[in-house]
């Protein structure tokens, strides 16, 4: 009796997740516990970073059966069999494997974007164009080091349009085997930028150009609101069609709201169904960082480099849309604060927050949130464009 | 494929694409504009004229059209005083300006938030 009694507990003890644990576990349930104290304690895009942080947790759990990474290892995919034995995160993963996710959060922006400063003044498009250039030197920098390939680089570099949804949507089509730590360099450098942009921005520019005010923006009315998301749609997809996911659904998303006859839908779309979604995005992008994952051959510094290279990428991108804001500076007869161009990198509004900050720094008379709020949209319209543009050449 | 034609074909690609919606916003902007601006001369116009048909009414003591009632006057002029938080009169309401809520939500935001770091 005694000896069953004692085998019976071994053979429990021996199918735990105790007996089962490994060194590589455990530090990434500490990495887990780390970023779930970044988001709580130190709120760190904690919307984003606290689903990721436990997707991870739940993820490096042994026996669990979340999520079997071996399953999306397998060449060619078998979609049978990730639905017969796949865990509940492997099913909700399906969605940013297949590239849903992404596009559902962009139908979320859109509907709580206001596109009117871009609209009153379309020259600050340029801006957001201009801040691309981090995407792309760091494209250069990441082939530079030899440790990646194009795709490789290219979903890395995507990390400059300081834009989540976009990161995640690219890296689940060039590179899915990065997906975690650029998803998790993406969120953090995005949390990061009131820290990471106001000493480039200050380097960057004179105290006078910082004082600059400008004029106040006209009104815009609602006939070119509601003809602003059908325009740059048919626009922009005939112009790169494999950016049509994204923006397609941020335009929609914006139609929603501007049209003033969808009400539910809009408040669907900013409201629960963005949280959903992230939620799922959150939780499935966090279960990609698993310890098996670390323990394959020099992915340890493949995600140091990502990290590296993802920080470049940012300062970059708010180094030449600052660069191009003086050259708009000049060119305007010293009528446009070159600050406003460091929002040109998404992040909405984080990024055009910063700009008005350090703006009414050199001058309390000083506001720039609303002409910030151009470059920083168009920046999201320009990361997509970009994002596409490297899913052309790349995929 | 060289990294440096991937970094200027998709820079080059990029800001042709934001040229053209740059482009398009202008063209059909200035449009919109252009029609707006069209009824209302038209109705300038026609309001120009009923000024001068109506012209003995405002004779028999009515208010003009853009003028507003005493007891707005007086309203305004108790707000102020409570804001200033002073009874005495050492100041006089001169003229009272009707400002149309024109200011973009976002320099309120931003304005709000300069307002409440000061307190």
């Amino acid at each position: 009796m005694w000896y069953d009694f004692t085998n019976a507990i071994k053979a429990l003890a021996a199918e735990s997740g105790f007996a089962n644990i490994t060194l590589l576990h455990l530090i990434m349930i500490v990495l887990a516990l780390f970023f779930l104290y970044l988001a709580i304690a130190k709120k760190y895009e904690p919307l984003l970073l606290v689903p990721i942080a436990f997707g991870m947790l739940l993820a490096n759990l042994p026996l669990g059966g979340l999520m079997h990474p071996e399953l999306w290892d397998a060449q060619p995919l078998d979609y049978g069999a990730i639905l017969h034995n796949g865990g509940l995160l492997d099913l909700l993963y399906l969605g940013v494997k297949l590239g849903i996710y992404p596009p559902l959060i962009f139908l979320g922006i859109g509907a709580m974007t206001d596109f009117g400063p871009l609209i009153a003044n379309p020259k600050s498009l340029l801006l957001g164009a201009a801040a691309q250039f981090g995407i792309f030197g760091t494209y250069i920098g990441a082939m530079a080091f030899g440790a990646f390939t194009p795709q490789q680089a290219g979903s890395i570099a995507i990390i400059g349009g300081a834009d989540g949804p976009t990161a995640i949507w690219l890296t689940s089509k060039l590179a899915p085997e990065l997906l975690g730590p650029i998803a998790l360099a993406a969120y953090s450098y995005m949390a990061l930028v009131p820290v990471i942009q106001p000493p480039i921005m200050k380097a960057l520019t004179t105290k006078k150009e910082r004082e600059v005010i400008m004029k106040q923006l006209r009104p815009v009315s609602k006939l070119e609101k509601i003809l602003f998301p059908i325009v740059v749609c048919v626009l922009v997809i005939l112009i790169i069609p494999s950016s049509a996911p994204l923006v397609g659904m941020l335009m929609l998303g914006n139609l929603f709201r501007e049209s003033g006859v969808v009400e539910r839908l809009n408040d669907t779309a900013q409201n629960a169904l963005i949280n959903i979604v992230t939620i799922f995005l959150g939780l499935t992008v966090g279960s990609t960082a698993s310890a098996d994952k670390l323990s394959q051959p020099g992915f340890g510094i493949q995600a140091l480099l990502i990290i590296g290279l993802g920080l470049v990428a940012f300062c970059i991108g708010t180094a030449s849309g600052v660069l191009f804001g003086k050259l708009m500076y000049i060119f305007s007869g010293g009528k446009i604060n070159p600050l406003i161009g460091s929002a040109g990198v998404s992040a909405v509004p984080m990024a055009a927050r910063v700009s008005q900050k350090v703006g009414q720094e050199a001058n309390p008379q000083n506001f720039l949130l609303m002409h910030a709020m151009g470059p920083n949209v168009a920046g999201v319209i320009g990361s997509a464009v970009a994002a596409g543009v490297l899913l052309s050449m790349l995929g | 494929m060289n990294s440096l034609i991937v970094t200027l074909v998709g820079m080059f690609v990029v800001f042709c694409a934001l040229l053209l919606i740059i482009l398009c916003i202008v063209i059909y902007s200035r449009l919109i504009r252009i029609k707006a601006q069209k009824p209302n001369n038209h109705e300038y116009s026609s309001v120009k004229q009923n000024n001068n048909v109506q012209k003995p009414a405002s004779e028999n003591n009515a208010l003009p059209a853009d003028s507003i009632s005493p007891e707005l006057l007086a309203v305004i002029t108790a707000a102020v005083s409570a804001c200033m938080q002073s009874t005495n009169t050492g100041y006089t309401v001169r003229s009272i300006k009707r400002i149309g809520h024109t200011t973009p939500i976002w320099n309120v935001a931003g304005r709000n938030e300069y307002i409440l770091s000061k307190l």
